[in-house]
């Protein structure tokens, strides 16, 4: 499943093999990054064309994860839909150096072009850093307990400068240096 | 090669902020001690909760720790229990009354060390190091950074020789003091062996006078303080030397 000899697509020099298939990735996934709780099937659409001897893979997943909330590890459904472009080259023969440094370019295994491994990390790359559920993107109450609490950034900040403000231990010596408002510093005078 | 500063300490004092933030006459040796103590078992603790920075505030006997993270829930755990068992484990290390601020990170693809630790984890989970580096640029450069740099350096997809590959896109101008740029560097443990990530990220200038906490935005002015005199000193000493130079080679 959504792999090819080279032997295969060679017949494809002048014309793209298209493909267009539903896969099952929830157990591979699972077993790689355990924060992923649930996975449905994936359908996967594409072309890989021949260009000067190495093969250009353009891919769309589409599916939906289960991970956790990352405020409150409630279950979040996360509907993916990626497209992506890599390259495939024979190591031993491609030569790399005429590719792009922002062109991604796999190596070619045992003669054959297999991209379910580009799918399922495609899948586990397609996770935000920051998963919140749509009750929680809209509300902004945080949890709060005995002696801890869960604040914003914006509300962390507005603390430290009225801390800053309240220190006042230090507030008369902010009259003991001018401030160089004559254009002038130390080195000219 | 040249030896390279690390980005956030060069800027400590100019335009970010220090992470610990107290004053002591006595004791000051226990209670750094007790700062690296916190930090370490935090770290350990929370190795999977997606924590930036640490900063401590520390006023009579009590010690006031902020965790900065992208995954609150991971450190809270269900129903508070992990916080409250992390605070009687804090409680009890340094002995004082220790409260936790947890700071969710609005933006976690703009800090360098969740970048990383991202890209570490990902390694670890055989993600093919090139779609990772680039994913994490893709997603930091629409998050609005105006640069970032990854460089992942190791028995690289399993090579027999190590090497190092990096991959940037915009700027990171590291030696613009008033540039933010955040940096940091992870390890991904494969079954190759231990992978380096390093991480630049320069989130744009921050105004003489304002000061910057790693994860904040937008929080810039235009206030004439101290830190900004000396950012002020170290440009106008760096232009008189530039001019003195150029006198003494037009000698």
């Amino acid at each position: 499943m959504l792999k090819w000899q080279l032997s295969q697509l060679d017949k494809y020099y002048d014309r793209p093999l298209t493909f267009d298939e539903t896969v099952s990735v929830k157990s591979d996934l699972m077993q790689r990054d355990d924060e992923i709780l649930d996975a449905t099937p994936v359908h996967v659409t594409g072309q890989i064309q021949q260009e000067n001897g190495d093969w250009v893979a353009t891919v769309r997943i589409q599916g939906q994860l289960t991970v956790p909330s990352t405020r409150s590890l409630k279950p979040v459904e996360l509907p993916v839909d990626e497209q992506f472009s890599e390259i495939y080259a024979d190591p031993e023969t491609a030569s790399l150096d005429r590719y792009e440094d922002t062109d991604v370019v796999i190596p070619l295994k045992e003669h054959a072009l297999d991209l379910m491994p580009a799918v399922e990390d495609h899948l586990l790359l397609s996770v935000p850093l920051r998963v919140l559920s749509t009750d929680e993107q809209q509300s902004d109450a945080m949890p709060k307990g005995n002696d801890w609490e869960v604040i914003s950034e914006s509300e962390y900040a507005k603390r430290q400068q009225e801390s800053r403000r309240e220190n006042s231990q230090f507030a008369k010596l902010k009259d003991l240096l001018p401030d160089d408002d004559n254009g002038q510093d130390d080195s000219q005078k | 090669m040249g030896q390279k500063i690390n980005p956030v300490g060069f800027r400590v004092g100019v335009i970010r902020d220090w992470e610990a933030k107290w004053y002591a006459e006595k004791d000051y040796s226990t209670l750094l001690l007790e700062d690296v103590k916190i930090r370490d078992y935090i770290n350990k603790r929370l190795a999977d909760a997606s924590v930036s920075t640490i900063e401590i505030e520390r006023a009579a006997n009590r010690v006031n720790i902020s965790i900065h993270t992208a995954k609150p829930g991971m450190v809270i755990g269900k129903g508070g229990s992990e916080v409250e068992a992390l605070r009687k484990e804090l409680n009890k290390l340094t002995g004082r009354k220790v409260h936790i601020n947890i700071v969710e990170i609005k933006k976690p693809d703009l800090d360098a060390k969740l970048v990383g630790k991202s890209v570490a984890e990902q390694l670890e989970a055989r993600v093919a190091f090139r779609r990772a580096e680039r994913q994490a640029i893709q997603r930091t450069m629409r998050a609005g950074a105006k640069g970032i740099k990854i460089q992942v350096s190791g028995r690289l997809n399993g090579a027999d020789m190590a090497r190092r590959e990096s991959h940037a896109e915009g700027t990171v101008p590291l030696h613009t003091l008033r540039a933010d740029v955040d940096y940091s560097w992870e390890e991904a443990k494969t079954t190759y062996g231990q992978l380096g990530v390093k991480t630049w990220i320069y989130r744009g200038e921050v105004l003489p006078g304002a000061k910057r906490r790693p994860d904040d935005e937008g929080s810039s002015g235009n206030r004439n303080n101290g830190r900004n005199r000396r950012y002020n000193n170290r440009n106008n000493r760096s232009n008189n030397n530039r001019s003195n130079n150029n006198r003494k080679g037009g000698n």
